[in-house]
């Protein structure tokens, strides 16, 4: 499958930018120069973006590999919600233990295998290891964690 | 006299077996802390404050200086290898010092990053010495309009950046500027562009976005890739002395980048950031060939490692000399020396001139310990690489979020850090660079101030040229900022006719 996203790209930034456009005639005196001018450089430099992706288009943002970035990134946001559930470190567990074979799966082609899952879970055990002892530890950082009365 | 007794006393009491231990474990905290992606020198040294306060104040101080330079350095670490400024000050440092990593020059551009780092800090730390009273003094002849300038001057970076297509720079440098806009603006300080969600009132977190943009971005483009590796790693032989000649010829361009991070440092609120993208720009203009920069220029790397260095002694200038902190981390260390009963000030030196000038000598120190920890330390990080792109982009994923989260201990900044990170990924695969929108996003609110408060003034006096133009120093930085875009129009010019006869070149049968 073949996405090309420049030109809506461009036109949702010049759409955001009236939004933002929209929002200035609230604001006092000095609060208001900066952003319009900012305003008009971002849909200024997003409408000469788009004549010039129209004379001459950009290379094509394609295939699997992109929308398998997307798909993590929305597991991203998934793991974030996650975390509000059941704590930072569980969900990094769970959220390392399914990417990290998956990632492996779809660079290589190859199978899963349970070498590659063991192979992920050691990984896994590694970071989340890490991770604890220099933030927990050691930085005393009060990450969200599912039995204490941290911020969950 | 009296300061060459003072600061020999100070090197005698810092050379200390005790003090050169706890200054050598601050230094590797901090390499460690500067090169996760997140965590920040300003939370560096605020963690190490208790244990400070439990030590005398010459080693408690000397710790903290340690700390401070040497997560500054660090952030270098994680700019050179995962394209993710370590902390905020090593931004400029991902322009060359990735593509160097790419080219299999991951050693040369970690040991040129620790040398750069460590002369600029040398050079900072003397000039600290010799001046600290009279260049505090000068740092007060800087108002509202002057700031306004330097944020310009730091912004004309962007079109250096912006190699190729000077048009997706700009784009991607206001879509930086906008997202500083979010939240409370800082003239009036009422919300703004929030559209009634009120955690948008705080606004977007700069450590959280720059997080996002250049370490959540790179992972999502490393999953991507096809490639196992980040590159194909093999480690260079006889490196240290293959810079050697570097760095002597490159003298002029490391003093000059070194002052230029001691003169923004100087400067309250200016900080690293600006700093290294100042020098580094700076060098770029001066460069016969600018069109190696962004690709691997060893000088672009070196320009911005000495300079963000050489900010640390220069935030200490006014701290030291007026009590008034040229960063945050000044300010943290201020406390410190407020809380051991040491008032900053023009009576530091008759008051607490031995425990100043130990802590200007423990700053020569550090950074000669740097050089040694440091490189002992990069033969371990190097080996990153060696790691299969298939674990590191999951990993950078999980350590930004503890990183965002760490910065303001809120699952907003998680989201803020995705939602950066997401944009910007989107905006690099329609062909922009994501330096620009890093530094709009920095310098946003620093220019929008100075901006706001002038106009303020001008309000007074009926005249915005009057305040905003007619200064000696605005003039002085206008003229700056005029030479930079009138080189920069040059550069492209001269980018694209090289472009040309390059195409031409190999038209020809």
């Amino acid at each position: 499958m073949t996405i090309r996203f420049a030109p809506t790209l461009y036109l949702l930034i010049i759409a955001v930018a009236a939004l933002f456009w929209t929002r200035l005639d609230g604001l006092l005196y000095p609060a208001d120069v900066f952003p319009r001018v900012v305003l008009v450089l971002v849909a200024g430099s997003a409408i000469v973006a788009l004549i010039q992706e129209f004379i001459a288009p950009g290379p094509s943002v394609a295939d699997r590999r992109f929308l398998f970035a997307c798909a993590v990134a929305a597991s991203a946001a998934a793991y974030i919600w996650l975390i509000t559930f059941i704590g930072y470190y569980l969900a990094s567990t769970l959220y390392l233990m399914v990417l990290y074979p998956l990632v492996n799966v779809a660079k290589d082609g190859s199978p899963l295998t349970m070498r590659l899952l063991t192979t992920a879970g050691l990984a896994t055990l590694v970071v989340i290891s890490a991770l604890y002892v220099v933030f927990t530890v050691l930085l005393k950082i009060n990450v969200p964690m599912l039995f204490s009365d941290g911020p969950i | 006299m009296r300061t060459f007794e003072l600061l020999f006393d100070g090197f005698v009491a810092t050379l200390n077996p005790t003090i050169m231990l706890v200054m050598i474990a601050a230094i590797i905290g901090g390499i460690v802390i500067g090169t996760l992606p997140g965590l920040t020198s300003v939370m560096a040294i605020s963690l190490m404050l208790p244990i400070a306060y439990s030590l005398d104040p010459t080693t408690g101080l000397a710790m903290l200086g340690a700390i401070y330079c040497a997560a500054i350095y660090g952030g270098a670490n994680a700019a050179i290898l995962l394209n993710t400024p370590g902390t905020p000050s090593s931004l400029a440092t991902t322009f060359d010092g990735y593509p160097m990593t790419l080219q299999g020059r991951a050693d040369e551009a970690l040991y040129a990053g620790l040398i750069a780092s460590v002369i600029g800090g040398l050079v900072g730390t003397v000039i600290l010495i010799i001046s600290f009273e009279p260049l505090a003094r000068l740092s007060l002849a800087f108002g509202p309009p002057e700031y306004f300038w330097l944020a310009i001057l730091g912004l004309l970076t962007i079109a250096a950046m912006s190699t190729g297509n000077l048009v997706k720079g700009l784009l991607s440098g206001g879509v930086g500027l906008l997202l500083a806009t979010v939240g409370l603006d800082p003239s009036v300080g009422l919300p703004r562009f929030t559209f009634g969600y009120a955690p948008l009132i705080e606004g977007i977190g700069m450590v959280p976005a720059l997080l996002g943009i250049f370490s959540f971005s790179q992972a999502l483009k490393l999953l991507e890739d096809q490639a196992s590796y980040i590159v194909n790693y093999k480690p260079q032989k006889r490196v240290l002395r293959a810079l050697l000649p570097v760095f002597i010829r490159h003298r002029l361009l490391l003093l000059r980048s070194s002052l230029i991070g001691t003169g923004v440092g100087i400067l309250p609120g200016a900080g690293g950031v600006i700093a290294s993208l100042i020098a580094y720009n700076e060098a770029r203009r001066w460069d016969r060939d600018p069109g190696r920069y962004g690709k691997g220029a060893i000088e672009g790397l070196i320009a911005s490692e000495s300079a963000n260095n050489a900010q640390v002694s220069g935030s200490l200038v006014p701290m030291m000399g007026l009590g008034i902190p040229g960063s945050a981390n000044a300010a943290v260390i201020l406390g410190a020396l407020l809380a051991f009963g040491i008032q900053p000030g023009i009576g530091l030196l008759r008051q607490s001139g031995d425990v100043a000038f130990a802590f200007m000598a423990s700053l020569v120190i550090a950074n000669l310990l740097m050089l040694i920890v440091g490189a002992i330390m990069i033969r371990g990080t190097v080996r990153v690489l060696l790691v299969p792109s298939a674990y590191i982009g999951p990993t950078i994923i999980v350590f930004c979020t503890i990183g965002a989260y760490a910065a303001s201990y809120d699952i907003y900044s998680v989201a803020v850090m995705a939602g950066t990170g997401i944009l910007a990924y989107l905006l690099s695969k329609a062909g922009m660079p994501l330096g620009p929108m890093g530094l709009g996003l920095v310098l946003g609110p620093v220019a929008e101030q100075g901006l706001g408060l002038s106009l303020m003034m001008a309000r007074a006096t009926n005249s915005v040229a009057e305040v905003l133009v007619f200064r000696p120093i605005s003039l002085f930085l206008i003229g700056l900022c005029i030479l930079a875009l009138v080189s920069s129009v040059f550069m492209h010019r001269k980018e694209a006719e090289l472009m040309k006869q390059a195409k031409a070149s190999a038209d020809t049968p």
